[in-house]
């Protein structure tokens, strides 16, 4: 009888000591989705503070594309002016659009495309846009690994318990997959 | 017992799940190499001249600052794009250190004729975006010609300098260094902790063995060592990609090897990779 006790104790104190873990598991999955979100808006607000920059080169060298300069101002203004997660996708994605133009208008102009600055700034732009498609591929990792243990057994009995449900993973609009491809 | 079993049944399959993850992680990029790490030359671009000063330049830029200067050519990128692959590349060799992130990779895709630089988080501010696209644009015209020995070799002498930059350092003259390697073996850490574990367990057992009898205890051993297991393996995979924030994977001094999260793989571990990562920035570009 008092073999039966123990283990049946052991056993209650082993399954608790795995809730436990998989408690702190699920914390610390919530957690890094956060810390990659975060990330994600540094990278959009990382080159965000490169269009200044950028405006006030391009514009000595085609005064005559206004339209296209103001979208990007624009676009910029939105994104500062942005507080929720989808205000700031939208505004990212209207950025990515705007540059988009400019940088096509950008090819009729071979002095501006020859321009060292220009040339830097384009180069700067694009890395900024590959770390916010690696902070956002990071983002949706984070993601995945946190539904993976919320959703697969014994993980789901927890979550189920403490209210702890799957997260839809970042998808990307089909425009903002149109990174323009600079070649020099 | 049934209970027990169910629950048996239910941690084996999550097991496997977590090797699966696991191997599908690391498909398609090559496995990195154990020795002569700075420069993976799979197609054979670089001349044995050029590898050799390519080598030692690499060797003494880890061995100052811990910082990792890699070349990787391949074939193809199999439909990839090469910022995705770089990026896969980078984290899964883990190049750089891991707490410093001081890496740098210079990935050509030769039928693809594409070549990008990746430079790790600790970089960025020495070999920004447009300085490694300038890297490139002077790679460019020897690319062209076919020159790729020298070109590979040129661009890698630029970057070693922004390194050195980096540090406040200069670079040695002629840059001809000895310093054999002195071979930091991890593994006793391993085998220590093994031992540990093991004397515990056998320390667990003849407490159980006087207290249940033989049969149970050696039931509930297994069941222990089991559970013991599955929590260190969730513990793994929970800290899938997050190695640098984890203390006791680089606790070993000067660049541990453990970069791509692999420890089964073993080998000879001299050097090695130092589990650096990078967020995507460098610059791209073609001949």
């Amino acid at each position: 009888m008092k073999k039966i006790h123990f283990v049946v104790v052991f056993l209650a104190a082993m399954i608790a000591l795995s809730g436990i873990v998989m408690y702190n598991s699920m914390k610390s999955a919530k957690i890094a989705i956060d810390a990659q979100y975060g990330q994600i808006e540094n990278q959009i607000q990382r080159r965000a503070d490169l269009i200044p920059n950028l405006v006030a080169t391009v514009k000595g060298y085609m005064q005559y594309e206004e339209k296209v300069l103001k979208e990007v101002t624009a676009a910029r203004a939105q994104l500062a002016g942005a507080k929720s997660a989808e205000e700031i996708a939208a505004a990212d994605t209207a950025l990515t659009g705007a540059l988009g133009h400019l940088f096509a208008v950008a090819e009729h102009y071979p002095e501006l495309k020859s321009d060292a600055h220009f040339t830097e700034l384009m180069r700067e732009i694009a890395g900024s846009e590959n770390r916010i498609a690696v902070a956002r591929r990071d983002y949706n990792e984070a993601i995945r690994d946190y539904n993976v243990t919320v959703s697969t057994f014994p993980g789901n009995i927890v979550a189920g318990m403490l209210g702890y449900s799957p997260v839809a993973p970042f998808v990307a609009e089909a425009s903002a997959h149109g990174v323009p491809q600079v070649s020099f | 017992m049934r209970r027990g079993h169910a629950l048996l049944c239910s941690w084996m399959l999550l097991l496997m799940l977590a090797f699966l993850q696991g191997l599908a992680f690391a498909a398609r990029i090559p496995d990195p190499p154990t020795r002569d790490i700075y420069l993976a030359d799979f197609e054979q671009m670089v001349g044995a001249e050029d590898r050799k000063e390519l080598l030692a330049i690499g060797e003494e830029l880890d061995r100052r600052f811990g910082a990792q200067l890699v070349v990787v050519t391949i074939a193809s990128l199999n439909g990839s794009d090469i910022e995705t692959y770089a990026n896969q590349l980078f984290r899964s060799w883990g190049i750089g250190n891991a707490e410093k992130n001081n890496g740098v990779l210079l990935l050509i895709a030769k039928e693809d004729r594409k070549f990008r630089i990746e430079v790790g988080y600790g970089l960025e501010g020495a070999i920004t975006d447009g300085y490694a696209g300038e890297v490139l644009d002077k790679m460019t015209p020897a690319f062209r010609d076919g020159a790729y020995s020298e070109g590979i070799l040129a661009a890698y002498r630029s970057l070693a300098k922004k390194t050195y930059e980096a540090y406040g350092e200069t670079p040695p003259e002629g840059s001809k260094l000895a310093g054999t390697e002195e071979e930091e073996f991890e593994w006793w850490e391993d085998l220590l902790y093994g031992g540990i574990f093991l004397v515990l367990i056998l320390v667990v057992a003849f407490l159980f063995y006087g207290v249940l009898g033989p049969l149970t205890s050696i039931i509930v051993l297994f069941a222990l060592d089991l559970v013991l297991y599955v929590l260190s393996v969730l513990l793994y995979v929970v800290s899938f990609g997050h190695w640098g924030s984890l203390k006791w994977s680089s606790s070993s001094g000067k660049g541990s090897s453990r970069g791509s999260g692999r420890w089964w793989s073993g080998g000879g571990r001299s050097g090695g990779f130092g589990g650096g990562s990078s967020g995507g920035g460098g610059s791209s570009g073609g001949w």
